[in-house]
């Protein structure tokens, strides 16, 4: 009898760390800087801990069914609070709220516990070892739980299913007790139904763990999401990795912080290459600001209107000071126009004529997106060209979806643009591929930047006009509305490689 | 007219704004009542109109302002004639390709789409170019149109074993029996399409005033005595998969299945298409966010100022060498009598008839009509989907009451937000007066009650979704081409002209209910019109 309630003292220190440590690091994990998150979980769990055994005195009688009962309880909580963190991130404003509350929950019911045990086990040992042997069997528990969570739990069976499993032996604990002195309880029967059916409802969860898993899209990124934002057109998230910042568009990766310098240099010194003297600039797509950037280093820029369909996105980019610094506040330029349009609707409205447009538009992958890639896209375009006009576009992998790449070219071709492909690495993309189109014919020779550029000067252009073989061009469909080629030859291109 | 006449009258004629008012009761959202206008209609059939207090004189009175009036007044503008006037009992012109509207854009109430033209029917390709569908021609003389008029992809889906697929035969799970039909039953059409009478005209094509009239072509003739579902049987083709799907194409271009039309119809549907385009496939079609909404205003440009909505035609009648045409006009609620050399009654056979009184004669044989109802939704996002294909233009639900909806967003360019989608059910039964009779009924929340029911199945949060909605009754919706129809004398006889005075002109004199067809008619009428005037 007091080997078992030692025991119980020993598995229930352990799941109460464990509750601690795992709200720890969904904490950190979802909302970043670890240190700040792991001390104030830390904080309002031991405060909680506190209240808890300040309430456990106003527990009078049926000390053992009380214990029993808030076993169910903690197992419950705890066991479920990582799952409801995971899938309520994103869709409720107030995640610290939520995310303290079970804290709080967890930690005041683990806190009743101790102090209950003690009083049960008052009368059966003296009180100078059961003092010391309760917080002897407390300490190593705790331990225990430090030592295996990260070692163990975590790389083996991962977040969810340690959470899951900590459930059920909290739970298994109150049972055995409820099996072994089912005299001193009240309510035997409801208590075992209770507890079977919690058992039971976190071993499901075990075994389902990886489908509850695809539902919380948080862990399906690497790093640690810093924001979140379901909007009409797109889910927008940011990740804080190693090595910088990653925007994911609907689950798609559009950059990191480490490399995009690469992809937006790419996209937009090259058009100005050919037209040094470009004053008046069109950006569609890319409301994340940074092609912006590069646009403004070319002082001749008077100005640029920058049109994307998310005001989510540009709102993100202009207004938050974090994230507008990764364009350097371009966003906020007084020769900048943000306004949140659909492409076509934009172009087909406006009137005025641009030097240079950049079309920063995500890849073709549904049909939706395959529309702003098709001959009545670029038909409609080239209505606010004149002749010395550039337009770059991003393209895909040339490497990795070369039929998809060459169909945009091949499109463009149809309606009547001079079309000069070219291509360069981006670490987190792999090959990339762009294009740079006129209504006139492109000059081999170009005209030096008079900017600062890390990547992309005349060298590396012309580098990148140069095609191997295995990225050379194919003959393909052109891509129209009625025919969505282009989507298609992605899809399949993509799907070989397990995108 | 004696007094209770007139109240009855009234009470006709308010019942319009009524019927159009915004209705809210069960369902969350407002809905608009729309589609042919029977409370006035039916005022019409009850003889209970006055007689007329002024009389105007023109050179052409058209009577009906639908596809086929529409394009007779086009024919007569563009032949220089000015003095016409068309005349409808709706407030619009279009008929039931009228479109509607609402804040999230333009929706059609009724027909929706127009099959690839064949580029030999010349007039039709001279519409095509005219409203800047038809751009120019490639290298070897085929139609290149514009690519947002063409039907964008995807074109079709059909819900099937639980999943969309694309295309709306089925596919999933043929057995090798099934499969075999199909490949029969295609090669069955693919023989008529080819097939010519001896003077190489076609035994099935569009218009049907172009087809072959010889009566030795081996087929047609006992094609149009049988029903398509006896032919069927009698080829062997029984297999459930087939035959779903042929009743799913016989219900959506004639409002009723295999069982009702003929064996001619049923292979008329699959056959009679020639339609070609550079940049598009064969069996492509141009549809637009409004449906054939976008064909009535390029037709309705020669109209513009001629045409009087809310005239109620009551009596057409021969006078001392002119055509005496009565109107009701609602708003204003006096008769008013024109007086005109020719007239060109664009109506339905079943109105043509009662307007024409003892003048009829054999041309009030009523054909067989399909209700419809057409029910419109706006969404205000994309609903959650059952899984499979993405949403396209035209979404079928395998073996359901409905024919499914039309996404009327699908050919709009600009990303939106969420889509009108536009539900299609044709009330075909062997007895259509009945299912006439028992539409009249039910109320605009009772249609979209039930769209939603087909409609909730495969986009669980669609209820969530919607922010407005329209429904469009179409009691007499389409003609019926059951056996005898297209190869009857009722048919023929109802064409003809009266003294060369009064022309016919409107799809029910094909015997089949297509753009085509109406469009032909007008055309016909209006050289028959413009002849007269010459001689005259």
């Amino acid at each position: 009898m007091r080997t078992l309630l030692f025991l119980t003292v020993f598995v229930i220190a352990t799941c109460g760390l464990v509750y601690e440590l795992i709200a720890g690091t969904v904490a950190s994990y979802l909302l970043g800087d670890s240190v700040t998150q792991f001390s104030l979980v830390i904080g309002v769990y031991l405060f909680a801990m506190g209240m808890g055994s300040l309430l456990s005195k106003y527990l009078e009688r049926d000390l053992l069914t009380w214990f029993v009962r808030i076993e169910i309880l903690v197992g419950l909580v705890g066991g479920f609070s990582s799952t409801l963190l995971y899938l309520l991130f994103g869709s409720i404003d107030a995640f610290h709220v939520l995310l303290y509350v079970l804290v709080g929950i967890t930690g005041m019911l683990v806190g009743v516990e101790l102090p209950l045990l003690m009083r049960i086990l008052k009368d059966q040992v003296e009180f100078r070892s059961l003092v010391a042997n309760i917080f002897t069997f407390d300490y190593v528990g705790a331990l225990l739980a430090s030592i295996i969570f990260p070692l163990v739990l975590m790389p083996a069976i991962g977040i969810l299913r340690t959470s899951y499993l900590f459930g059920i032996l909290n739970i298994v604990v109150g049972l055995i007790l409820l099996v072994r002195l089912k005299d001193q309880v009240r309510g035997v029967v409801f208590l075992r139904v209770m507890s079977l059916f919690c058992i039971a409802a976190l071993l499901v969860a075990f075994v389902l763990a990886d489908r509850v898993q695809r539902f919380t899209e948080a862990l399906a990124y690497s790093g640690p999401i810093i924001h979140a934002e379901s909007t009409p057109y797109q889910r927008i998230v940011l990740t804080r990795e190693a090595d910088g910042t990653r925007l994911y568009l609907n689950g798609n990766l559009q950059f990191s912080t480490y490399d995009e310098y690469r992809y937006h240099e790419a996209l937009v010194h090259p058009a100005f290459m050919h037209r040094p003297d470009a004053r008046r600039i069109l950006v569609l797509g890319g409301g994340d600001g940074l092609a912006v950037r590069e646009v403004l280093k070319h002082k001749r820029v008077q100005h640029v209107d920058l049109v994307d369909l998310d005001p989510a996105m540009t709102r993100l980019f202009s207004e938050n000071d974090g994230f507008s610094q990764l364009n350097e506040g371009a966003l906020r330029s007084s020769k900048v126009h943000v306004y949140n349009a659909d492409a076509f609707q934009w172009l087909r409205q406006d009137t005025s004529s641009y030097d240079i447009v950049l079309v920063d538009f995500p890849d073709p992958n549904n049909y939706a997106l395959g529309k702003l890639y098709t001959t009545t896209f670029y038909r409609t375009l080239a209505q606010r060209l004149d002749p010395r006009s550039i337009v770059a576009v991003q393209s895909t992998s040339p490497y990795v979806a070369a039929e998809s790449y060459w169909c945009i070219h091949n499109t463009m071709r149809h309606e009547g643009f001079h079309v000069m492909p070219y291509h360069v690495y981006v670490p987190s993309f792999g090959d990339w591929g762009f294009f740079l189109a006129s209504s006139s014919a492109l000059k081999e020779n170009m005209t030096p930047l008079d900017v600062q550029v890390r990547f992309m000067d005349e060298n590396t252009f012309a580098d990148a006009c140069r095609f191997p073989p295995d990225m050379g061009w194919r003959a393909t469909e052109v891509n129209r509305l009625n025919n969505q080629a282009l989507v298609h030859l992605f899809e399949r291109e993509w799907d070989r490689v397990g995108q | 007219m004696n007094r209770r006449r007139s109240l009855k009258l009234i009470a006709a004629a308010t019942a319009v704004p009524f019927m159009r008012c915004t209705t809210r009761e069960k369902l969350p959202f407002p809905i608009t009542m729309n589609g042919a206008n029977a409370a006035i209609g039916h005022a019409l059939r009850d003889g209970m109109l006055p007689a007329p207090s002024a009389t105007t004189e023109r050179s052409v009175v058209i009577v009906g302002a639908g596809i086929a009036g529409l394009s007779a007044a086009r024919a007569l503008a563009k032949a220089g004639l000015t003095d016409f006037i068309l005349l409808d009992l709706e407030s619009g012109p279009g008929g039931n390709s009228r479109a509607g509207s609402c804040r999230q854009g333009d929706f059609p109430l009724g027909a929706h789409y127009l099959p690839l033209p064949d580029p030999a029917d010349t007039d039709l390709m001279d519409l095509m170019r005219e409203c800047g569908a038809c751009v120019g021609e490639d290298e070897n003389g085929i139609p290149i149109y514009r690519d947002d008029y063409l039907c964008s992809h995807p074109q079709e889906r059909l819900f099937h074993q639980g999943a969309w697929r694309s295309g709306v035969r089925p596919r999933a799970g043929l057995t090798a029996e099934e499969a075999a039909q199909f490949a029969r039953f295609d090669a069955h059409v693919a023989r008529c399409a080819q097939a010519r009478d001896a003077r190489g005209k076609w035994v099935f094509t569009v218009p049907m005033a172009d087809m072959s009239q010889a009566v030795d072509v081996a087929d047609r003739l006992d094609l149009d005595d049988i029903t398509f579902a006896e032919w069927l049987d009698r080829e062997g083709l029984t297999c459930a998969p087939l035959r779903w799907y042929l009743d799913y194409c016989c219900l959506d271009d004639y409002g009723a299945d295999a069982g009702l039309v003929s064996a001619f119809a049923g292979l008329h549907y699959f056959a009679s298409r020639r339609g070609v385009a550079a940049n598009a496939e064969h069996g492509d079609l141009l549809t637009w966010p409004d449906g054939n909404g976008f064909l009535v205003k390029a037709l309705n440009r020669h109209a513009e100022g001629r045409m009087h909505g809310g005239q109620l035609v009551h009596a057409v009648r021969l006078t001392g060498g002119n055509v005496a045409v009565d109107v009701y006009d609602v708003v204003q609620q006096r008769s008013h009598r024109f007086l005109a050399d020719q007239v060109i009654m664009a109506v339905p056979r079943f109105i043509a008839g009662r307007l024409l009184g003892p003048l009829a004669d054999g041309r009030d044989v009523q054909p067989h009509y399909a209700p419809w109802v057409v029910v419109n939704l706006a969404l205000d996002a994309y609903p959650e989907e059952r899984g499979g294909e993405p949403m396209a233009w035209d979404n079928v639900i395998h073996r359901s009451r409905g024919l499914g909806y039309v996404n009327s967003s699908h050919q709009v360019l600009d990303r939106v937000r969420g889509p009108i989608i536009t539900h299609y059910r044709a009330l075909a039964t062997n007895d259509p007066a009945a299912a006439r009779r028992a539409a009249s009924e039910r109320s605009a929340e009772d249609w979209v009650t039930d769209a939603l029911d087909e409609l909730r199945v495969l986009h669980p949060d669609i209820d969530e979704r919607i922010v407005e909605g329209s429904v469009a009754l179409w009691g007499h919706g389409m003609v019926i081409p059951v056996p005898g129809e297209i190869s009857g004398e009722d048919r023929r006889r109802s064409a003809e002209p009266i003294e060369d005075r009064i022309h016919f002109a409107h799809s029910d004199l094909s015997g089949i209910s297509i753009f085509e067809e109406a469009f032909h008619h007008g055309n016909r009428a209006a050289r028959e019109v413009l002849e007269q005037l010459k001689s005259g």
